[in-house]
């Protein structure tokens, strides 16, 4: 078995590929999905760029020139990069060792253990920057205002902090706990799919579960660990409410933010110089890219094989409850504190250190939600376009990356590049673009779900992917050769063998579609309307209008409806995954 | 698509229901109120309108003021108003997306003026007020009309100063209370380039106290912010005494919430002008001109203000010492930057 981990790809692969030359119908229609979803992004934005460029009949380099006379441009790129690394590499470290304890240890905590880290992803971001605020605001942040309170019992006065979220620290603390779900979620799927004999081989050995960890499982699962860094790369430069509300006090301008500014100061917005920022962020995330695609390259990780022992679980001795003690602080600290804060605020009406424990009441919550037919409606419409966007773009998602996986040509290539390439373009100018391409005529989508679906799809089409392409990584090339060899079709292979062999990944994907859709602000802004509203609308909405109250009521409801969906789906893929490939491998 | 059809043969059945009785429903259910007025061209649009039954409205004003004046609107005309509340920035590149593609939503749009109403007409997609027959349109203060009888300015937003009422005892009375060295640290400000209001209110500060003011004002060291929203609600918690700018919308609401926040209104001031126009490609035509009868009409316009507290071109809830906002130039722009110290 540890030759499928140093074996390059192998011979019989080439056969195999040789084979697959051959266009069958189950490739044309993945093809056709691709290049229609490539098109949706591509053709307005296409034309976006097009009009930079060509002025009244005339090439201009104009836009370029305009990108590069910002006069902070080096200051905003150094900022963006130190936030996006600074918290993707923090978010590695915590999400793997998250991934670890609760995957391959004694430490496991079964599906708590597997949602938990999720949880700051259910909160949208705007709503998690405020809570953070809520918390941290060197005057009137809640923890703040406690610590001062607790340490004037001993007679020392502060009137401010100690801490204070618009910091650097702040920044990249908050936009890491968003960055770990990423990476939890790959690595945990990669650890999940992952030969665990070469671990007891590794123990037999004599070896400590430190040096098992990093010698035989790290660079096992480097698929999964690479998927992660690069959606959390990639989320990182797209991020706009965490560094507006966290950053902006703080001093720090980051790319995002300036884009957004761009594309809403004016009128006509500044499209070009906003682009022209884009390509910038084009460029480190392709090269984030670049590497994932090194690590894919390599071959040298771990990959179901036919022979589908478990073996037990690391034993961590002593440490199993310390660990576990220290999962649970990790997720209070990081979701449950803000949620808190949301909670408490939604409860006393407004923001304030100054809680008036005895006068909570449930008004807003009743003002939000409960009164609010647009807000009920919005809720059902988000729930059912998250569940369905979820389940398309997976698919969708899956089929390409098996196409690129198995034909490595150019032109596969290009289609993977194409349908990851939204998650580098500000989403308000895709947004924009699918309105001007769908809403009118032949189409008529204004105002429909269909536009919200298609929206969505386009914009998180491409975080399905690299979800996917780590599944996708996972499978090996054993047992869908032995279905070919079989003289299995190749719809047959996908759907009997790379499918529930994918199952533990996809459904990762899709949960991570699924919050990403309902969740979504930037395309709904654009793209939702009184005729089909969604909860991110109504979120900007109250934002907008002012009440933190009555967004931490709507937060909070759709933090516990996305949460039970999430709960509910991770407990039936748990079981379905492990009964799978028993009963197609044992 | 299909709802607007389904609307639109609901207001056509409607439309063949009231041939035989006068005053008969409108669409969407809304029972129309007999309403009879001695202009007969304004009865001819009313009957018109009433027949379209309904009407969509893209608006930045905020959510409840803003339903509250269409259900006005309603309750006189029996149209019902769909209330799209989005920010300037959202409803421009919403607006201008959907009519590019030719299907306009919005029959009526109002939002800060802004070159947006400019383009607009130059493409074909909003059609001037001046041509749309508008019954007592002549009437409406001069002052106020943009776009060379193109568009309206229907509410004037002055920018307030915000102030924690539990930090601040007296109501300030000056801006300059601003540059009071008490309140340094302890100034929560939106950033100037956040906004064109911004920045015309603080070129209208150079004006009117001179540069040193707001050199005064950077001593105090303001914590620079991305909007309103974020400086009104740290003022509120706590987290600083005063901020800019005040927008009374968002005070109102935390003090409906109980927070101890107040907006003082300081002359001179400048702020967004909201305007309203017409789509060229409006589903119903009818209402939206008779909606644009009503807020250009004195009734209308002081509705408005009553519900969002802000001015009126006839003159309810205006300020001493508006001044109009122009454009400001990049040359201001980087000198007030500058002198406050911000970026």
């Amino acid at each position: 078995m540890t030759d499928t981990l140093t074996r390059p790809p192998s011979r019989l692969g080439r056969l195999g590929r040789l084979r697959e030359k051959r266009t069958t119908p189950f490739d044309a229609v993945t093809v056709a999905i691709a290049l229609i979803l490539i098109a949706i992004v591509i053709v307005p934005l296409g034309r976006v760029v097009v009009g930079m460029f060509w002025v009244d009949g005339q090439f201009t380099t104009g836009p370029i020139a305009r990108t590069l006379a910002v006069p902070d441009l080096p200051q905003l790129i150094l900022n963006t990069l130190i936030v996006v690394a600074g918290s993707s590499i923090l978010a590695v470290v915590i999400g793997v060792l998250l991934a670890w304890l609760n995957e391959r240890t004694t430490a496991r905590m079964g599906v708590i253990g597997d949602a938990l880290p999720l949880l700051p992803f259910l909160l949208p971001p705007v709503a998690g920057a405020v809570g953070w605020t809520m918390l941290l605001s060197p005057r009137a942040g809640l923890l703040n205002a406690w610590f001062r309170d607790f340490i004037g019992i001993f007679g020392i006065e502060m009137e401010t902090g100690p801490f204070n979220i618009n910091s650097w620290y702040g920044l990249v603390m908050v936009f890491a706990f968003y960055a770990v779900p990423f990476v939890y979620m790959n690595a945990a799927a990669s650890l999940r799919s992952f030969d665990t004999s070469l671990e007891e081989a590794s123990r037999l050995s004599g070896a400590s579960p430190l040096r098992t960890l990093v010698k035989v499982t790290l660079p096992a699962i480097a698929p999964g660990i690479g998927a992660g860094l690069l959606l959390s790369i990639w989320f990182g430069f797209g991020m706009f409410s965490i560094p507006s509300i966290i950053g902006t006090p703080a001093g720090i301008d980051v790319l995002s933010v300036r884009i957004v500014q761009l594309l809403t100061f004016t009128y006509p917005p500044e499209t070009d110089v906003a682009v022209g920022l884009s390509a910038f962020i084009v460029l480190f995330v392709g090269l984030a890219y670049a590497l994932q695609v090194r690590i894919l390259r390599k071959g040298r990780y771990a990959t179901l094989t036919g022979k589908g022992a478990r073996s037990n679980p690391t034993n961590l001795g002593v440490w199993k409850w310390p660990l576990r003690g220290l999962m649970l602080l990790y997720v209070a600290g990081s979701t449950l504190l803000p949620m808190f804060a949301l909670v408490i605020v939604s409860l006393n009406g407004y923001w304030t250190p100054k809680i008036g424990w005895d006068s909570l009441s449930l008004r807003a919550l009743q003002a939000a939600v409960i009164d609010d037919r647009i807000t009920r409606e919005a809720l059902a419409n988000s729930l059912g376009l998250g569940v369905v966007g979820g389940l398309i773009g997976i698919i969708a998602a899956a089929l390409v990356a098996l196409y690129v996986a198995r034909k490595r040509t150019g032109f596969a290539q290009a289609l993977d590049l194409g349908i990851k390439m939204p998650a580098a373009v500000s989403n308000m100018v895709i947004a924009v673009g699918i309105l001007l391409l769908l809403a009118g005529p032949p189409f008529g989508l204004g105002g429909t779900l269909a536009i919200l679906l298609i929206g969505y799809i386009a914009l998180y089409l491409p975080q399905a992917s690299i979800a996917a392409d780590a599944a996708v990584s996972s499978v090996g090339k054993e047992l869908p050769e032995a279905s070919a060899v079989s003289g299995a079709s190749p719809l047959r292979t996908f759907v009997k063998v790379y499918l529930p062999l994918m199952v533990p990944g996809l459904v990762a994907g899709w949960a991570l579609l699924f919050i990403r859709m309902v969740g979504d602000l930037t395309a709904s802004a654009i793209l939702a309307g009184t005729g089909n509203p969604v909860v991110g609308f109504r979120i900007l909405e109250v934002f907008n209008g002012g009440s933190y109250a009555l967004l931490a009521a709507l937060s909070t409801v759709l933090v516990l409806i996305t949460a039970t969906v999430l709960v509910v789906v991770m407990v039936y893929a748990r079981r379905k995954s492990r009964f799978g490939i028993t009963a197609k491998i044992g | 698509m299909k709802i607007r059809n389904a609307a639109l043969a609901a207001g056509l059945v409607a439309a063949l229901a009231m041939t035989g009785c006068s005053g008969g429903g409108g669409g969407g259910g809304t029972a129309a109120p007999d309403v009879t007025v001695d202009d007969p061209a304004l009865q001819e649009l009313i009957d018109a309108a009433t027949d379209e039954g309904e009407m969509t409205l893209y608006s930045i004003i905020d959510e409840g003021p803003m339903r509250a004046v269409a259900q006005a609107f309603t309750d006189k005309y029996g149209v019902d108003v769909s209330v799209q509340r989005l920010v300037s920035a959202d409803l421009q590149q919403r607006y201008s997306a959907e009519a590019e593609a030719g299907a306009t939503v919005a029959d009526v749009v109002m939002l800060t003026h802004s070159p947006f109403y400019s383009d607009g007409f130059d493409k074909g997609w909003l059609t001037p007020l001046a041509d749309a027959d508008i019954p007592g349109f002549d009437e409406y203060p001069a002052d106020f009309v943009r776009n060379d009888g193109g568009a309206a300015i229907v509410s004037l937003v002055p920018t307030r100063l915000v102030y924690n009422t539990d930090a601040v005892e007296d109501e300030p009375t000056s801006w300059e209370e601003y540059a009071d060295p008490k309140y340094k640290g302890k100034l929560l400000f939106a950033a100037p380039d956040t906004s064109p209001a911004n920045l015309t209110f603080w070129s209208l500060m150079i004006d009117e106290f001179g540069e040193d003011f707001l050199r005064d004002v950077a001593k105090n060291e303001p914590t620079w912010m991305n909007s309103a929203v974020v400086t009104t609600q740290g003022v509120a918690a706590g987290e600083g005494d005063l901020a800019h700018p005040g927008v009374l919308a968002i005070v109102n609401t935390l003090k409906k919430e109980g927070a101890p926040v107040e907006a003082a209104l300081l002359g001179p001031t400048t702020g967004p002008e909201i305007g309203i126009a017409l789509s060229a490609e409006s589903p119903s035509p009818n209402a939206a001109k008779l909606f644009a009868h009503f807020l250009l009409s004195q009734e209308g316009s002081e509705v408005l203000a009553e519900e969002t507290g802000d001015g009126s071109p006839f003159g309810l809830n205006m300020v001493d010492g508006w001044v109009s906002p122009g454009p400001v130039n990049d040359e201001t722009k980087a000198k007030i930057n500058e002198l406050l110290g911000a970026n």
